[in-house]
């Protein structure tokens, strides 16, 4: 069979290769052995491959810093980057296939312009020059102004373009446009700020210091999956005698490396974390000095509003403290007041020396209690018992878990997202963290959340947003309420006119609930823009699609996301197609309006960008980030959050008891004036799911709960395009319990369809042993279009607590039947 | 020296990273891998065994296993197949492959091996990897090099750059302070079809 002919050419495959010089032919026919392979390095120096830095901008929790292969002009691999500090080094199958996101057929490569006269989502596209897109979007969103205001032009940012937000930040100022505010993750996120502030990881302390902990907690975060770089500190917390332990109602791949698994009932983990505290008082394994110190546990409450009592409440005028960054203005010192059990009466913690924790006091004729007082009143009717049965816990299982967390400190909690999507998960985030103030798990090495995504504001300037302060801000509406407002043309008091959309950096139909909702929205709208690297199901309802450069295609500063570091992204390519970078877009479109852009060339932005507050105590500049490609930024490499315990909150405690339970606009969105018991904010309470729910009535109808599960291959739908992945996930599934199929005939590979009154979907049907049976969980991120037919977004209401404003993509209920076709 | 490799089980979380990662390296083309993570006990990525909530899941990868003693190499007519005497490494000459497939017959480890059937497709229309990869070709059988284009460099194997659950260790098994030794000495481990007595190159910790 020698001699055999490639039908391509006339020589022999040996031959093929002889000719060719193929190194790695010669080598072969060299007889082996790495002697041969000496010739290979030179081949790879004279192939010319050059190497470059940069990071994955992966929208996922990893901050991967990037080693970049280009060779004859492509960019022909992505590897893991060396971190400055080895133990962050990271990467995933995203970064990885990072050479076939750039190249995707996916990429949008020129302005795109719907076929005028046609429907929005019909796919019918025009090719138009920058010049004419520029200009007919602009001249459109003149006229929106001229016939309202500049303010019913609205831009609506996801999180992946964050590398650029401080630039479109500007971007939306200078135009007058409103905004948005994200709403996604809010019930974890806008809530732990308001417990315990944001610190340089959100929430929580330095991942890595979770290798301290002696309980290290998974709660609803299946964090093999999607935080699979913080994962391995769990790991090594275990390797160093740690109980690992995983509550959640499904069993998965982070739950089989727990030692311990406890299932919960969906929607009741609130329940379950008022009983653990219940369980803590009564067994008395409170932290006391901790709650003392670290906590507003000893602040006395005033009984008829709710409010702390304030030395200004015994006539001693407020001092003016130093400037708040947030604000601009003077801070106000007026201590809060504590009874103090020697002195015996009312002063400031400051002035106390035996501060009392528990009790009712009087003062000057004003009824108050201690904020801890309050609290073991709030989890009197939380008897563990209780709360197992509500959450479908073992009550064995519930009272180990409480003694670990009360006992065998430190105690790292690792909180998920699970609990975040059902109405009332930000009561889990409020009960959470008040169980972790009880037992004193906050703030001590080993102790706390892990935390999320470096957010020094300090490393960084933001020369946008410094810029954008100039412009008059007009109104916020939080995603989850842009179809309600759009529909009473008002957010609460402030009215607002929806009437253009400009989507960067965020694929809002594939991510915002009730998607039906949004699409009847869309109709109606006079303008639809979105900014983005690959064509989205969000592109395909818009009436202009600008194609963004990739971000391989400029370069760029960046915080380093899960690290603690700043990171140079080389320009490795010019941009591909006739896309043009974030910066040019935003130039084009602010000038377009008339207005000013600051910055002369894209350099002269991210100079600016790389200079902040901090940015000369850790020597970082341009000029240091090209040459370093990563400098460390903070102090010490394992930041606390609430560290010595001092909280970034308005009192500067760990707010189990929340005095101020006001909306956070930056989150939420503007308040719609929705009747509730605010005064119910105040403590951590439990409410079932708004629909997934067994006591809805519609539960007869639809008995499964429609969940969702992390893709590994995908942040939500980013890295759709990509061949490599494909492969690994080649298709939308839906995973049942083997009862739940079993019931309904369903076997693995069978298509079936999950409905409910709203929609239905066409999946492909898994039979999955770790699936809690009454649940069918689908992989997100799979797009409309990449469905057979629907899609599970089509079956989520746009339905939203008014005491938190969240997307609840999982408080659906849904049936699944065989798809017969 | 021989290289082996071991793979910690505890702590593969199956994220498929070393999966990719080969692929990238080696331009593997289109429906070929060469490193596939698996699921023991499982038919899908990440199917638990066992009754809810009584479960259990373990990733498994596997690829070639760069036995002492190969069956495939045993059976090659050509020589195609052969055993690097320097590192004990399982390569494959595409050169003198002419597509009989008796080492895909007799490697006890089904799958680790490929053959192309059709001529090898990609996504991209340019090769990624390193410069230095043999190029694949149709009707040839392919699988894991060890990387060897790498170990000539003395650079890591494409899938033990970084596994992010810190879960791959290569190295040479002759040296009893490698890492690998070491780590075959201290902790329990089991392997593929040992009484097969193919004695593969790599361990998997347990």
């Amino acid at each position: 069979m020698t001699g055999l002919k490639d039908s391509k050419s006339t020589l022999t495959r040996r031959g093929f290769l002889k000719a060719s010089g193929a190194v790695a032919g010669a080598a072969a026919l060299a007889g082996g052995g790495l002697a041969a392979y000496a010739i290979a390095d030179d081949t790879a120096k004279s192939t010319g491959d050059e190497y470059f830095t940069g990071q994955c901008r992966g929208n996922c929790s990893g901050g991967c810093k990037l080693k970049i292969k280009k060779r004859d002009g492509h960019v022909v691999q992505v590897e893991m980057g060396e971190q400055p500090i080895p133990e962050y080094n990271r990467i995933c199958t995203k970064g990885l296939s990072w050479p076939q996101r750039t190249y995707s057929a996916a990429r949008v490569q020129y302005p795109m312009k719907r076929v005028e006269g046609t429907e929005r989502g019909a796919g019918e596209w025009e090719r138009i020059s920058w010049d004419d897109a520029i200009r007919e979007i602009t001249d459109k969103w003149k006229q929106i102004a001229a016939e309202g205001s500049s303010f019913d032009n609205f831009f609506c940012a996801g999180t992946s373009t964050s590398t650029c937000s401080d630039l479109y930040a500007y971007v939306q100022a200078a135009v007058g446009a409103s905004g948005t505010a994200v709403c996604y993750d809010g019930a974890l996120l806008a809530m732990n700020f308001r417990n315990i502030g944001f610190g340089q990881y959100i929430y929580g302390n330095d991942p890595k210091n979770g290798q301290r902990a002696r309980t290290y907690v998974m709660w609803a975060a299946n964090s093999a999956r999607s935080f699979p770089h913080e994962f391995h500190w769990a790991f090594d917390a275990q390797d160093n005698g740690a109980t690992l332990i995983a509550v959640d109602p499904n069993y998965g791949i982070s739950q089989s490396k727990a030692d311990v698994y406890i299932p919960i009932k969906p929607g009741t983990d609130a329940a379950l974390l008022l009983g653990l505290i219940n369980e803590v008082i009564k067994n008395d394994w409170i932290d006391r000095e901790y709650l003392l110190s670290a906590t507003v546990a000893p602040y006395l409450v005033k009984k008829e509003n709710g409010k702390f009592m304030r030395m200004s409440d015994l006539g001693v005028a407020p001092a003016e403290g130093p400037i708040d960054m947030m604000t601009g203005m003077p801070t106000v010192i007026d201590p809060i007041l504590v009874w103090d059990e020697q002195l015996g009466k009312a002063v400031s913690l400051e002035e106390s020396v035996s501060p009392a924790l528990e009790g009712s006091y009087v003062v000057e004729g004003v009824e108050t209690d201690t904020a801890y007082s309050l609290l073991v009143q709030d989890v009197e009717e939380w008897p563990l018992e209780k709360a197992v049965e509500v959450s479908d816990v073992d009550l064995g299982q519930a009272q180990d878990l409480v003694r670990r967390i009360a006992c065998e400190k430190p105690v790292t909690v690792m909180p998920g997202l699970g609990c975040d999507h059902y109405n009332g998960g930000h009561r889990v985030t409020h009960a959470l963290n008040t169980l972790l103030a009880v037992t004193g798990n906050m703030g001590k090495p080993g102790a706390g959340l892990s935390g999320c995504c470096n957010q020094s504001t300090t490393a960084l300037g933001s020369p946008g947003m410094v810029a954008a302060a100039a412009f008059p801000s007009g109104p916020v509406v939080g995603t989850i309420k842009l179809t309600t407002a759009f529909k009473n043309k008002r957010i609460g008091d402030v009215p607002v006119n929806i009437r253009s959309l400009f989507f960067y950096g965020h694929n809002a139909l594939a991510n915002m609930a009730g998607r039906l909702d949004t699409l009847e929205m869309f109709k109606q709208l006079d303008l639809i823009v979105t900014v983005d690297i690959d064509f989205t199901e969000t592109c395909q309802w818009s009436d202009y699609v600008l194609p963004a450069a990739g971000q391989f295609e400029y370069e760029a500063v960046m915080l380093g996301i899960m690290t603690p570091t700043v990171l140079h992204q080389d320009k490795v390519i010019d941009p591909l197609f006739d896309s043009k970078t974030d910066f040019e877009i935003g130039r084009l479109l602010v000038e377009a309006m008339g207005a000013d852009f600051p910055w002369a060339s894209e350099e002269e932005y991210w100079r600016a960008r790389a200079i902040g507050p901090d940015s000369e105590k850790y020597g970082i500049t341009l000029d240091t980030l090209r040459e370093k490609e990563a400098i460390v930024c903070f102090d010490d490499g394992e930041y606390l959050h609430g560290g010595g315990g001092v909280f970034p909150t308005p009192t500067g405690k760990l707010e189990f008891y929340l005095e101020n339970v006001d909306r956070s606009i930056m989150w939420e969105g503007m308040d719609d004036g929705e009747e509730f018991d605010k005064s119910y904010e105040h403590l951590p309470h439990w409410e079932p799911p708004h629909e997934a729910w067994e006591e809805n009535p519609l539960f007869e109808k639809y008995p499964l709960i429609l969940g969702s599960i992390r893709n590994r291959h995908r942040t939500h739908t980013a890295f759709f395009g990509c061949d490599w992945l494909l492969e690994l996930a080649p298709e939308p599934t839906l995973r049942m319990n083997p009862i739940d199929a079993e019931a309904r005939g369903i076997e693995s590979g069978d298509y079936v369809r999950a409905f409910n009154d709203r929609a239905e979907v066409v999946l492909r049907a898994e039979v999955n042993n770790g699936i809690r049976p009454g649940m069918a969980i689908y992989p997100k991120g799979w797009q409309e279009f990449e469905h057979i037919k629907g899609c599970p977004a089509n079956l989520a209401s746009s339905y939203t607590s008014p005491a938190a404003y969240n997307n609840y993509n999982c408080d659906v209920l849904c049936e699944v039947e065989k798809w017969e076709g | 020296m021989k290289y082996g490799m071991v793979i910690d089980l505890k702590r593969c979380f199956g994220c498929r990273t070393c999966e990719i990662a080969c692929k990238s390296a080696n331009n593997v083309p289109k429906g070929v891998s060469w490193n596939r993570v698996l699921t023991e006990g499982s038919g899908v990525p990440d199917g638990p065994s066992g009754t809810y909530p009584n479960c259990k899941v373990q990733p498994f990868p596997v690829s070639c296993q760069h036995c002492e003693n190969p069956a495939c190499v045993k059976v090659c007519p050509v020589g195609a197949t052969y055993q690097d005497p320097d590192t004990g490494v399982v390569r494959q000459d595409y050169d003198k492959c002419i597509g009989c497939r008796m080492c895909v017959a007799a490697c006890p480890y089904t799958g680790v091996r490929s053959f192309n059937w059709e001529e090898p497709a990609y996504a991209l229309d340019f090769a990624t990897g390193d410069a230095d990869v043999p190029v694949h070709q149709k009707h040839v059988v392919e699988k894991c090099t060890f990387c060897y284009q790498r170990l000539a460099r003395d650079e890591k194997p494409a899938c033990m750059v970084l596994c992010p659950g810190r879960a791959r260790h290569y190295g040479d098994l002759d040296d009893p302070e490698s890492e690998v030794s070491k780590l075959i000495a201290s902790r329990p481990y089991k392997q593929l079809l040992p009484e097969k007595g193919t004695k593969p190159s790599v361990y998997y910790l347990v």
